[in-house]
C-alpha cells in the first residue's frame, strides 16, 4: 500500500491547519517594540540630499540663462554694480577693454574666438593669471592689470573669439607666431600692426561691442574688490556661469569608531558643475568614495541547536566601503585661492567584507560584497576647504570635515561610534569645457 | 547640454549598476532548541534539551524481530528518553509508513507479554505419521525440537527440519507474521495422486489473488492458481508466491512427496491463524526512560489506558546516515515498567522528537 502525493498533501495540509500556539494581544507589543523607531539624523540627511538634487538639476538651466543674455542685460548689469563701485569698475572696465581691444577681432560680427599672442613675459603673465582667474571668476587686481596689459607697441595681436574667451597660446610656443589653425579656422582673425599710442587703443576701445563681453569678462571687471558685503551683494548681482568638473580625490579620516587607534583611507573620483556669480562659486557633485577600514569589525557568536548544537562564531571585517558622497558647497575667491564650506551628504552603497567562521563547513575566509548589516547607509559632513587653482583648467585643494550622523550600528560593530570623526580630502580637478 | 546631461545621467546609472552587486552573507543565528523533551517522572520533573549538557538528539531505524522501528533517542549520556514507532503493514509490497503515522494522531502503545503469542508445534504439521523430528528455526536460530514459541510480535522466518522415520530429512522456511495485522493470507493445498501427478491449489485466500507463481524445488513450474503436473518420485519443495490484489504479497512452502510415501507436510499458515489474540502491534509506540542507572519502558507496562497524542509532525533534515528526520511533536502520558523490580512509574512527557521515518 502506498500513498500519493495528494493524499499526502492532505495529511500535511490538515496537520498544518491546526493551531500550535495560542494568540496573545502582547505577543504584538512585544513585536512593535522590536521595530526600528526613525531616527532623526534621516531628516537632515534628506534635507541636504534634496538641496543637492535640486540644485544638480537647475545648474545646467542656470548655464542656458547664462548663455542667453543679451548684452543689454549684461549692460544694465554692469551698470548697476557700477552704481556700488562706480570709480573702481570704471577704472576695470577700461583696463579690460584695453586688454579686448588689443585683441579684438576685425569682424566683430562673426567674431569666435579670441586668441592673444604676446612677445613680452610680463605681458604674457599677466595674461596667464587673468586666464587663470577668469577660470575662476576671480578677479584681478585692475591695477596689476593696467600695468601688466601695457602693451609693447612691437607685440602682434590675433584677435578672435566671439565670447571674448582669452585663449593664450602656450607659452612655450612660439608667442609672436599665429596659430595657423586657428588662422584657417577663422577667416576673420587679422594681424594688427603695432600699436602706437594710448590715444589709438582708446578710440579702438570705444569702438567694442558690448556683447563681446561675457559673463567672466564682466567678473575680471570686478578683480581689485576687496571681500565685504557690498562686494557680496555685487557679486550676487553678476550673471551665472556654469563649467563641469571631474575629480580625483584622496582621504584620511578618523576612526568611526571607538576605541579605535586606527585610522581610515579613501580613494575617490566624482563628476560635478561649478556655478560662479562673481567671486562666489557654488559646487555640486558626486563623488565615489572607496574607503579602506581596519576596525569595523562584527563578530557574532550563535549556538545552532539541531540534533545536537554547534557555537559559531563568525568575525566579519567590513575592509571597505563604497559611498556616494555629494558635495554642496559655496566658495568665495581670492585670486587664484578659494575658500568654501559646505556639506556632504552621503550614502553608502556596498561593502567589501571578510568573513571568517569558525565552522569548518564555511571554508574559512571568504570576501562577500554588498552585506551591510551594521553600517549606516546615510551620513552628513559639514566641510571647510580650500583651493588653489594650478591653472585655468586644473585645481588642487584640501577638505576638513567632520561626519555628524552615526556611521555604525553599534549592535552590529565591536565597539561605539566615534563622536564627530574628522576626516581630511585632499583633490585634484579639472574643469572641463564642454562648448567650443 | 545634452552632452552634460547625459554625461551626468550616465555616471549615475553607472554608480548604480556598480552598486547592484550583493552578497548574501550567511551569518548563524542562534535559534531555539529543535529537540527537546520536558516531563515529570516518580513525582520531579526533568528537561532534556538536545544540544544542551552533552544531550544529543539520535535518531535510527531498529530493527525489532523483523520489524522496523523508527526511533529517537534524546541522551545526555545519565539519562536519556527514547520514543520509537513500529512499522506495520508488514505483509504488503510496499506502504508508506509516514502516512501511516500521520493518518493517526493518537497511535496506541505497543504492548509485550511474557507469555507466548504463538506456538510452533510440529503436531499441526499434516501426516506426522513418518516424522520422527521437528527442529524449528526462528530467524535462523534453533528454537525448540517438534514446539517452540513465540513471545514478541515480528516477522519471522521460521524453518523447519523435519526428519523422517526413514531418516530422510527436509527443510523448508515459511515468513510468519505474528502480532501484526495480515490484510490478506491463504494456504497451499496439495496433493499426489496415484498417477504421481501433483494437484496443487491456493486454498482459503482471505482476498482476491492477482498473481500467483510456483516453484517446485526452487525452479518456476507455473503460474495458474490449480496445478497439475507430473513429479518425480522423492520430496519436494512445493512454492507459491501469491500477490493479492490489495497489493498484500505472501510467500508459503509445503512439502510434497512424489513417491507417495505420506511424507507430504503443509505451509506454516496453521501458526499465523492459530496464534494468541493479540492488538497488532502495527504503528504502535514505544517509550524507554534510561535515567540513574536504571531502565523503565513501556511494552511491558500496562498502558491500556495511557495516551499518547501526537501534535504534529514535519519534516525536519537528514541525519548523519543520510536518513529522513521528522520532528514529532508529542505529549504523552504513559505508564513504565522498571526492568530490576518491575516496578510501574507513571510519566508524563512533553516532547518534540526526532524520529527517522526513511
Amino acid at each position: 500500500m502506498s500513498w500519493t502525493d495528494k493524499e499526502m498533501d492532505k495529511l500535511f495540509q490538515k496537520e498544518a491547519g491546526k493551531q500550535s500556539f495560542e494568540y496573545k494581544d502582547a505577543y504584538w507589543k512585544e513585536m512593535e517594540a522590536m521595530l526600528p523607531t526613525a531616527k532623526k539624523g534621516d531628516v537632515l540627511w534628506f534635507l541636504t540630499s534634496g538641496i543637492f538634487v535640486a540644485l544638480l538639476f537647475v545648474t545646467p538651466f542656470l548655464g542656458v540663462l547664462n548663455e542667453t543674455r543679451t548684452a543689454e542685460v549684461l549692460a544694465m548689469e554692469a551698470g548697476n554694480a557700477e552704481g556700488n563701485t562706480e570709480t573702481k569698475i570704471a577704472s576695470q572696465v577700461e583696463s579690460t577693454q584695453v586688454m579686448i581691444a588689443e585683441n579684438k577681432a576685425t569682424d566683430t560680427k562673426d567674431s569666435e574666438v579670441v586668441e592673444a599672442t604676446l612677445t613680452d613675459d610680463k605681458t604674457l603673465n599677466s595674461l596667464s593669471n587673468t586666464e587663470g582667474e577668469r577660470s575662476n571668476t576671480a578677479p584681478v587686481k585692475s591695477k596689476s592689470n593696467n600695468k601688466k596689459n601695457s602693451l609693447d607697441s612691437s607685440t602682434p595681436v590675433i584677435l578672435a573669439d566671439s565670447h571674448a574667451d582669452l585663449n593664450l597660446v602656450d607659452r612655450k610656443t612660439n608667442h609672436n607666431i599665429v596659430d595657423s589653425k586657428h588662422i584657417e579656422l577663422n577667416n576673420q582673425v587679422t594681424k594688427e600692426s603695432t600699436l602706437t599710442s594710448a590715444i589709438d587703443k582708446k578710440e579702438e576701445l570705444e569702438q567694442i561691442d558690448v556683447e563681446s563681453l561675457n559673463t567672466r569678462d564682466v567678473s575680471l571687471l570686478d578683480q581689485s574688490t576687496s571681500l565685504g558685503l557690498q562686494d557680496i551683494t555685487y557679486d550676487l548681482s553678476l550673471p551665472w556661469s556654469s563649467s563641469f568638473y571631474i575629480e580625483a580625490n584622496a582621504g584620511l579620516s578618523q576612526s568611526l569608531i571607538t576605541p579605535s587607534d586606527n585610522n581610515s583611507y579613501s580613494f575617490g573620483a566624482g563628476v560635478g558643475t561649478q556655478f560662479r556669480k562673481g567671486r562666489l562659486v557654488f559646487t555640486t557633485g558626486v563623488n565615489v568614495i572607496w574607503s579602506h577600514h581596519k576596525d569595523l569589525q562584527l563578530t557574532r557568536q550563535a549556538k545552532i541547536y539541531g540534533f545536537g548544537s554547534e557555537v559559531v562564531q563568525s568575525h566579519i571585517n567590513f575592509s571597505k566601503l563604497y559611498t556616494l558622497e555629494a558635495n554642496l558647497n559655496v566658495g568665495y575667491s581670492f585670486g587664484r585661492h578659494n575658500l568654501n564650506v559646505g556639506v556632504r551628504p552621503s550614502y553608502v552603497v556596498g561593502s567589501k567584507v571578510k568573513v571568517s567562521q569558525s565552522t569548518e563547513l564555511d571554508g574559512g575566509n571568504r570576501t562577500y560584497y554588498g552585506f551591510m548589516d551594521g553600517i549606516n547607509r546615510l551620513g552628513v559632513k559639514p566641510s571647510i576647504g580650500y583651493g588653489f587653482d594650478l591653472t585655468s583648467k586644473l585645481t588642487v585643494g584640501v577638505n576638513l570635515s567632520t561626519q555628524i550622523m552615526s556611521s555604525v550600528n553599534e549592535e552590529f560593530i565591536n565597539g561605539v561610534n566615534k563622536k564627530f570623526p574628522i576626516d581630511g580630502q585632499i583633490y585634484l580637478r579639472k574643469t572641463l569645457r564642454l562648448r567650443k | 547640454m545634452k552632452f552634460k546631461y547625459t554625461a551626468l545621467l550616465s555616471a549615475f546609472a553607472l554608480l548604480f549598476l556598480a552598486s547592484c552587486k550583493k552578497d548574501v552573507i550567511e551569518i548563524p543565528t542562534s535559534n531555539d532548541p529543535v529537540f527537546r523533551v520536558d516531563g515529570s517522572m516518580s513525582g520531579g520533573s526533568f528537561s532534556l534539551i538536545a544540544g544542551d549538557d552533552n544531550a544529543y538528539m539520535h535518531t535510527m531505524t531498529t530493527v525489532e524481530n523483523g520489524v522496523n522501528v523508527f526511533s529517537g533517542k534524546l541522551s545526555n549520556g545519565a539519562f536519556s528518553v527514547e520514543l520509537g514507532v513500529y512499522d506495520g503493514l508488514l505483509d504488503y509490497i510496499s506502504h508508506e509508513a509516514l502516512g501511516q503515522i500521520l493518518s493517526d494522531n493518537s497511535p496506541a502503545f505497543a504492548h509485550s507479554s511474557n507469555q507466548p503469542i504463538a506456538e510452533l508445534n510440529s503436531a499441526l504439521l499434516d501426516d506426522l505419521q513418518n516424522v520422527s523430528q521437528v527442529n524449528w528455526y526462528i530467524d535462523s536460530e534453533l528454537a525448540g525440537i517438534d514446539i517452540a514459541y513465540i513471545y514478541e510480535p515480528g516477522i519471522y522466518e521460521v524453518c523447519a527440519k523435519v526428519t523422517f522415520n526413514d531418516n530422510s530429512t527436509i527443510d523448508y522456511c515459511n515468513e510468519l507474521i505474528i502480532g501484526y495485522e495480515r490484510s490478506a493470507n491463504c494456504n497451499i493445498h496439495s496433493n499426489v495422486n496415484v498417477a504421481g501427478n501433483l494437484i496443487a491449489a491456493i486454498q482459503g485466500a482471505t482476498s482476491n489473488i492477482a498473481d500467483i507463481k510456483w516453484f517446485m524445488d526452487n525452479y518456476p513450474i507455473g503460474t495458474d492458481i490449480n496445478l497439475n503436473l507430473p513429479v518425480s518420485a522423492q520430496l519436494h519443495r512445493l512454492k507459491a508466491e501469491i500477490t493479492f490484489s490489495n497489493g498484500v504479497k505472501r510467500v508459503k512452502e509445503a512439502i510434497i512427496d512424489g513417491s507417495l510415501a505420506n511424507r507430504d507436510l503443509s505451509d506454516f499458515t496453521i501458526f499465523e491463524t492459530n496464534q494468541v489474540q493479540v492488538p497488532a502491534r502495527d504503528f504502535n509506540v514505544k517509550v524507554a526512560i534510561e535515567r540513574n542507572g536504571k531502565f523503565y519502558n513501556s511494552l511491558p507496562a500496562n498502558n491500556g489506558s495511557s495516551t499518547i497524542e501526537i501534535t504534529g509532525i514535519e519534516y525536519y533534515g537528514e541525519n548523519t546516515m543520510g536518513n529522513r528526520v521528522y520532528k514529532v511533536s508529542a505529549d504523552v502520558s504513559a505508564v513504565v515498567q522498571e526492568s530490576s523490580s518491575l516496578k510501574e512509574t507513571a510519566i508524563n512527557l512533553s516532547t518534540t522528537f526526532g524520529i527517522e521515518i526513511p
